[in-house]
């Protein structure tokens, strides 16, 4: 990953975070305009801008950290008390987020513009600042780079001495001259001079200092740069060195004869010789056997020194040996080369980096902890297949007798970590509802003061956690039920002085988690629902019959219905609670229940019921005839018998006394067609549906199966009594029972007038 | 052995984005968002460098970082910190707690990992 991807990805990230920082930024303004004297909301403003501020500038929003700049001073202003928070500013602020956010999501090209029509905004904000003059938030064009002058190349001698303490920094020397390697050639002496004998030394404490001759392109500058960590904590001394007699490159070569060879010690003195000149190179020598091989040698040596001194040196290596016979250079030394510049400390760092950066990708993408929801799918999906296919494996090992200890001792270590597996899998996904219902204190503060309304929201269990996918699919029908609510629950300010409440409204959020299922509640305490308009309409519509009694409680569930509240909006049923159709059935995709209570006067109460996750399912496998099926196990309570002399004395009315009460059931022998004969005794399996009860009867109840939900697919998608099939154990397939839609199916099956339980029918005519 | 760093920082876009550029270089960084947690956790797991912000909720950089050179396993391990702009009184603050060095926000990935490389070399 180059640089390049990383500036990329750290965008991408920073609009996450962005769209997290405006979300805190708008609650805590919200919270601000209610309290405008609230320090604690102060700052978390000024914190969320300065985070933003920071983070975008790091990530590459270099007009929105401009921006922003000028925003925070306000609020930093705010914090030292020289600016007074009121609404206005509120106001205008909320204004400026909102054209953050639109910035954060404009195509690159528009960005900009975007936020230069919020200039005005940004203006009148700033004119709270005191004695300051509003500045243009139109970004700075940056300062062109300099142009690169030509590198001169620079001689530097450096003492440095850190001082005693230093390491207790986290500093090691070292690294200084680390880093004075990578900018130049290098020559470094250390100086022991202070350092104590043996058993007095500190070994906490630095005792040396260092002498560093360095030739460079960096400047004085550059180099007190590489200090700035240490500065005022060690002596530093910078001061340019006359560079060095430039030195030539000499190419010497010689014969290497028996005779030389035979002399001990006569080559390394030859090779000494000249090594003692400057720094030498063997370019060329014979090839090396055991021992010394005759043939030509070619040696490179760099010196500052004349000619002469090579000649010299040369002749005093052989002269040490009066038996050789000196014979002169075969030839001359090669002309000279000029020894090349040093080298380009700042290409070489930067090459390492770049072989480094590449080096460890790998690592980088581990580290990575947002994963898309792609990705959490298919694991989720993956896991589902090894827990049926764990399944297929125990029961498997159920069927071979004498099964090998062995063999049954993995079967039960595949289960206990395939069981594991699933819920680290399924925990990967929840998520605190917080976020969810942290919308809408905008939402309710922007729309109750269109509506001249003055409502509160009151967010409760905001850290209860539930699956992403079941959040996601919430936000619109929870949004649906806060703007009806808002729109026809909340009364204006007036019209609640008059009923004896008081002014402002209390709109509730509130989550909390039971068993499997999280409930989430939306409550108000506004003017309820009139439940004689929605019987009048019930009525006219065929829905009720006139002289039907049922409960006002009952007759709130009809607004529910399909088109009875959306055919006319405004209409008898006081425009109210419109499209709540549309809520339910979203709600009932994702396996959940949706109750509406009301107290006229006194408010109403949308309760939802939806399951923490939709992919594993807690189900009670029942069996009918040959075929299995599962009930969600959420919605069940008990099984009581079914004799059959009892059913057939109920004249053919699916009823049954139950502790007292008469509960329909549904007997799915009978819906779904079942010709052989039923057992003597059958099982009902009592299900609450919308605080009903009733019974589904069936064959024999066979336990509880936590199952992994497979979707119909097409097949099934008009399908309302599954909501899926799950693979059993032994391959065979259960169909998985959707309780609303069989009462529903049932319903629509039998006659009108039947025996079916008419708070069923009224519950689910849908 | 892969050298360990501990990464405090309250931005989650910081966060990552130290995580990614010294990640790149070849360091296993772990991260955590505010003083508490950074020191709670460079108190589980030895870190061979932390990279801090100063202006973070529960528990400041300049805290933490004097915190940490409390801890005996601490003393000597480099610190830097992420400072935005200039703000040469909290380097200063920072020093004297006992931190290290410092990169100054926004920083271009190349300069944060020079300074890491510098302090503490992979």
């Amino acid at each position: 990953m180059n640089f390049d991807e990383i500036q990329r990805r750290s965008r991408e990230l920073f609009r996450q975070e962005a769209a997290d920082l405006l979300g805190e930024l708008e609650h805590a303004l919200l919270e601000l305009e209610r309290e405008p004297a609230d320090n604690a909301a102060i700052n978390r403003v000024f914190r969320a801008m300065h985070t933003l501020k920071g983070s975008g500038a790091t990530s590459g929003f270099v007009e929105l950290s401009a921006f922003l700049h000028h925003v925070e001073d306000v609020f930093n202003a705010a914090r030292e008390g020289r600016v007074a928070i009121n609404s206005v500013v509120v106001d205008l602020t909320l204004r400026l987020c909102d054209a953050i956010a639109r910035h954060l999501e404009a195509a690159p090209e528009d960005a900009a513009a975007v936020l230069q029509r919020a200039d005005p905004d940004l203006q009148s904000l700033l004119r709270f600042l005191p004695a300051k003059s509003a500045k243009s938030a139109a970004a700075a064009p940056a300062a062109p780079a300099a142009p690169a002058a030509a590198p001169a190349i620079n001689h530097w001698r450096i003492h440095f001495r850190p001082h005693p303490g230093v390491f207790q920094q986290g500093i090691d020397p070292g690294m200084f001259l680390d880093h004075l390697r990578a900018v130049g050639e290098c020559e470094i002496a250390a100086s022991t001079e202070a350092l104590p004998a043996l058993d007095e030394i500190d070994p906490e404490l630095s005792h040396l200092s260092w002498d560093i001759r360095l030739v460079t392109v960096a400047d004085e500058a550059a180099l007190r740069d590489i200090f700035c960590f240490i500065d005022g904590d060690c002596d530093l001394a910078i001061a340019p060195e006359e560079p060095a007699p430039a030195t030539t490159a000499w190419y010497v070569e010689f014969q290497a004869t028996p005779a030389l060879l035979a002399a001990a010690g006569a080559l390394d003195s030859i090779i000494l010789e000249l090594s003692g000149l400057g720094s030498h190179h063997v370019l060329e020598s014979p090839p090396a056997g055991d021992e010394p091989q005759p043939g030509r040698w070619r040696v490179k040596v760099e010196t500052a020194e004349p000619r002469e001194r090579l000649d010299d040196a040369f002749a005093f290596a052989i002269d040490a040996h009066p038996r050789i016979e000196r014979t002169p250079f075969d030839q001359p030394p090669a002309a000279a080369a000029p020894v090349a510049a040093p080298k380009n400390g700042n290409g070489k760092v930067r090459r390492d980096a770049n072989a480094a950066a590449n080096a460890a990708v790998a690592t980088a993408k581990r580290e990575m902890l947002r994963v898309s929801a792609d990705k959490l799918d298919k694991l989720v999906n993956l896991v589902g297949e090894l827990v049926i296919l764990k399944s297929q494996v125990s029961e498997g090992c159920n069927a071979v007798p004498n099964l090998p200890p062995m063999l049954q001792g993995a079967a039960e270590g595949l289960q206990r970590l395939a069981f594991e597996l699933r819920d680290v899998v399924l925990g990967v996904r929840m998520m605190p509802i917080g976020e969810t219902f942290a919308k809408f204190q905008r939402l309710t503060r922007d729309l109750s003061r269109d509506l001249g309304k003055e409502v509160e929201l009151v967010v409760e269990g905001a850290e209860t956690e539930m699956d992403k996918t079941v959040l996601d699919q919430l936000a619109d029908p929870l949004m649906h039920l806060v703007r009806n609510s808002l729109d026809h629950g909340c009364e204006t300010p007036e019209a609640r002085l008059a009923a004896g409440k008081p002014r402002t409204a209390t709109l509730t959020l509130r989550a909390e988690q039971r068993g499997d299922r999280v409930w989430i509640v939306v409550a108000d305490d506004g003017r309820g629902l009139d439940a004689a308009k929605i019987r009048t309409k019930a009525i006219a519509r065929g829905l009720l019959a006139p002289d039907a009694t049922p409960s006002d409680q009952e007759i709130y569930q009809f607004i529910m219905l399909p088109g009875f509240s959306t055919a006319d909006k405004i209409s008898e049923v006081s425009g109210r609670w419109v499209g709540l159709d549309v809520v339910k059935r979203s709600i009932e995709a994702l396996r959940g229940s949706i109750e509406l209570r009301s107290t006229p006067g006194q408010g109403a109460e949308i309760r939802l019921s939806l399951p923490l996750t939709l992919a594993i399912i807690e189900g009670l496998m029942v069996r009918v005839g040959v075929d299995r099926y599962i009930l969600p196990l959420a919605s069940a309570r008990e099984a009581i018998e079914l004799r059959r002399d009892r059913r057939l004395a109920a004249n053919g009315r699916n009823v049954v006394d139950l502790h007292g009460e008469m509960m329909p059931y549904v007997r799915l022998r009978e819906v779904f067609d079942y010709t052989d004969e039923a057992p003597s005794i059958e099982r009902i399996v009592i299900v609450e549906l919308e605080d009903k009860r009733i019974g589904i009867a069936v064959d024999e109840v066979l336990g509880n199966h936590q199952t992994v939900l497979k979707s119909l697919g097409w097949l099934g998608r008009r399908v309302d009594v599954f909501t899926g099939a799950t693979v059993l154990g032994d391959g065979r397939v259960a169909l998985i029972i959707d309780i609303p839609g069989l009462v529903a199916f049932d319903a629509a099956r039998l006659p009108a007038g039947s025996g079916l339980g008419a708070g069923a029918a009224l519950a689910m005519a849908s | 052995m892969t050298k360990i760093v501990i990464a405090v920082d309250d931005s989650m876009s910081i966060r990552e984005t130290v995580k990614m550029v010294l990640g790149s270089a070849g360091y296993e960084v772990h991260s955590a968002e505010d003083g508490v947690a950074g020191l709670r956790m460079a108190e589980q797991r030895k870190a061979d460098l932390v990279v801090t912000d100063l202006n973070m909720p529960q528990m400041d950089g300049i805290t933490m970082i004097t915190r940490l050179r409390a801890l005996p396993q601490y003393k000597f391990t480099p610190i830097i910190m992420l400072t935005t702009e200039s703000q040469d009184d909290k380097k200063v603050a920072g020093k004297k707690a006992g931190a290290t060095g410092w990169v100054v926000k926004p920083f271009d990935p190349g300069r944060l990992v020079a300074v890491v490389k510098m302090v503490c070399p992979p």
